[in-house]
């Protein structure tokens, strides 16, 4: 097996804010392969969008502060913990090289993400003036190359973002994502704006791209079915937190926390008549002010009376397959758990 | 009489630049009492604006429009004023939808005071308290809100708006789309529970079959302003005919690794609504298209089974 490209370990991230410290990520660990998909699924809030902008060093300054932890590039660290401003500048301008060149990111809104000023073409060739040394017109023929690439007639190239419709629109940005062959490529929820039939389309043509170019892609949904059809894992997140993490066979067949089986439940099937659709009540746990026990006590039907004294470390229930919940842990952590010795040393 | 809403030939065209958009298109069908008709399409399909134009909050161009056996297509405002409490409407976007400057007793209030429902304050709390009790939003958020809510309680208000005038018809527009998987199950419910309490009839819009095939009794298909397939829930999802309706269907992810699916891919995307010419509207993207299908428009026609398709090639496409 290769090397991974994308490496998080530990990450832990907090938004401060005046009303508090809001705990956005917390202890999230993961790691993509060359040409693997990692699906990242969560309700809005659970943090989803935080690692994203975490790994293209976007996160919202000063409020974004990256506590703890490391995120690998092939191996080299590309995030600063100090909140020192002279380390904090330094890593700014390396991540200013590495995005666009050695990350790619597709965003949610095609329309909010492209320059409405610009035409298209000019805008995939902006990214790659700025990565490469190449002439204005050897950056213009890499871009009638990337647009053609996703299914959009070069001829195109001097149109504006709003002569083209969703989908296209959706290709340009994934077209200007993939400009200077990233080795990552983040997709925040890229096909939620776009209509069923359309999501086909471009799934079926990221899929294509992904295992042309090699592309480590790690896909931020919070719709299973899209999970199902692209990724090779998945990461359930909740509440900032990894609560299952493992190969979509693990998380589809074999699900193993309450929640990512209260989220199997809720969604409405096509094979299955069902009257009632299964929901548990409640809300997600406020990051503003997370409970120091398990963060899905509230809400869980599977609790016993300790859960509101443990907070469960990721625990691995089968080669590959790692779940945040008691009764999945092993009693060398329980007891490590309740003398307060912190989390068990998972290492995934 | 079981028929509670029927819609003959409803066209609504805007006049645009460089045309006319048809924007629904020769649109027909029947509502029964405490039924619930889906109604599936991408967007820009025409969906939403029928809704609205059976609620008669856009005015139709023309056609036919009968609820409770009288025709409501021309009638003027303040005749309709005196309909609107037997028809309402949720909204897709809760926060878009509810004035922010109100909090959440005045929201639901507010429909009660406009028609004078009752003569004293203390009545109308009484009542106000009961319609939250009715969506489960705790007494407790009486005087918050919008902005103080999550979204799955901001769409709760909207119900108990809609509710709040004891209506017939509900026309809900999207209203789990801009909701968590688990908060969207919470408002499926609810909205199951009130049918079966008040026996209401629900006009469900949406572009998640899914959804559409757990709430539903009976499913239309609309594709340019058109309804291109019309049967039981059941049946469609069994039996469907139409080339379009099969492709939406076979494009929807399915979270599960065991049922994997032949995918039909659809070249291309929505055709233009203006202007339209008298041709199958599907064609331009359609896998089965031949000659006359850009000649003629296919009418809507019964294939057996109350099963409606407008396809010229529905037969030899399915081999009936």
């Amino acid at each position: 097996m290769s090397e991974n490209v994308l490496e998080i370990k530990n990450l832990v991230v907090h938004y401060e804010t005046p009303d508090g410290v809001s705990e956005a990520v917390n202890d999230v660990s993961f790691s993509i392969k060359a040409g693997e998909t990692l699906g990242l699924v969560g309700e809005t809030g659970a943090g989803k969008t935080t690692i994203a902008l975490t790994i293209m060093g976007l996160l919202p300054k000063p409020a974004g502060q990256v506590i703890e932890g490391e995120v690998l590039l092939d191996g080299k660290n590309i995030v600063e913990t100090s909140r020192n401003k002279f380390k904090q500048r330094r890593n700014d301008k390396m991540m200013r090289k590495l995005r666009g060149n050695d990350i790619g990111m597709i965003f949610q809104d095609p329309m909010s993400a492209l320059n409405p000023v610009m035409p298209v073409g000019d805008q995939i060739a902006e990214v790659v003036k700025l990565h490469n040394k190449v002439s204005k017109a050897e950056a213009s023929k890499r871009a009638v190359e990337m647009m053609e690439l996703v299914g959009i007639p070069g001829e195109r190239y001097s149109n504006y973002p709003h002569e083209f419709s969703g989908g296209m629109k959706q290709r340009i940005v994934i077209a200007m994502a993939l400009a200077c062959n990233p080795r990552v490529l983040i997709a925040d929820e890229p096909t939620t704006a776009l209509d069923v039939t359309i999501q086909a389309q471009v799934l079926e043509l990221m899929n294509g791209l992904k295992s042309k170019f090699k592309t480590a892609l790690l896909m931020i949904t919070h719709d299973l079915g899209v999970v199902a059809e692209i990724c090779d894992k998945c990461a359930v997140i909740y509440a900032g937190q990894l609560v299952e993490y493992g190969t979509v066979e693990h998380i589809f067949n074999n699900a193993k926390h309450p929640y990512t089986m209260a989220l199997f439940e809720a969604l409405p099937s096509l094979d299955k008549d069902v009257d009632r659709l299964k929901s548990i009540s409640g809300l997600m746990s406020d990051p503003m002010d997370l409970p120091s026990y398990c963060t899905f006590f509230d809400r869980c039907d599977a609790k016993s009376e300790r859960c509101n004294e443990l907070d469960p470390p990721l625990t691995e229930v089968e080669p590959g397959h790692f779940v945040r919940c008691a009764r999945f842990m092993k009693d060398k952590q329980k007891a490590a758990v309740s003398e307060g010795a912190g989390q068990g040393e998972v290492v995934l | 009489m079981s028929e509670i809403l029927q819609i003959n030939n409803l066209k609504k065209y805007f006049p645009v630049a460089g045309g006319t958009l048809h924007a629904v298109d020769d649109v027909s069908f029947t509502m029964n009492y405490g039924e619930t008709l889906g109604v599936v399409g991408e967007s820009g399909c025409g969906k939403s604006t029928l809704g609205k134009t059976i609620l008669r909050l856009t005015n139709p161009t023309a056609g036919q429009i009968i609820f409770e056996g009288e025709d409501i297509t021309f009638i003027d405002n303040k005749q309709f004023t005196a309909l609107r409490p037997k028809m309402q409407m949720i909204f897709q976007d809760p926060l878009s939808s509810l004035n922010p400057r109100m909090s959440v007793s005045q929201q639901i209030a507010e429909p009660l005071r406009i028609y004078k429902v009752y003569q004293n304050k203390e009545d109308m709390e009484k009542r106000v308290l009961e319609l939250m009790d009715t969506v489960g939003l705790a007494r407790r958020y009486a005087d918050t809100y919008p902005h103080e809510l999550d979204g799955g309680r901001r769409q709760r208000i909207g119900v108990a708006r809609a509710l709040a005038l004891n209506p017939k018809l509900i026309v809900c527009d999207e209203p789990v789309s801009a909701l968590d998987v688990l908060i969207q199950a919470q408002i499926l419910n609810l909205l199951q529970d009130l049918q079966k309490e008040h026996g209401l009839s629900y006009m469900f819009i949406t572009h998640d079959l899914s959804v559409v095939k757990h709430i539903s009794d009976n499913i239309c298909v609309m594709y340019l302003g058109q309804i291109i397939e019309q049967c039981e829930t059941k049946e469609l999802f069994e039996n469907t005919l139409h080339p379009y309706a099969k492709a939406l269907l076979s494009a929807i992810p399915v979270p599960s690794l065991k049922h994997r699916r032949e995918k039909i891919l659809l070249k291309g995307e929505l055709a233009s609504p203006i202007n339209p010419k008298n041709a199958c509207r599907f064609a331009p993207r359609c896998l089965y298209a031949k000659e006359d299908c850009f000649e003629s428009t296919p009418e809507l026609v019964d294939v057996g089974g109350n099963h409606m398709v407008a396809c010229h090639y529905v037969k030899e496409i399915n081999g009936l």
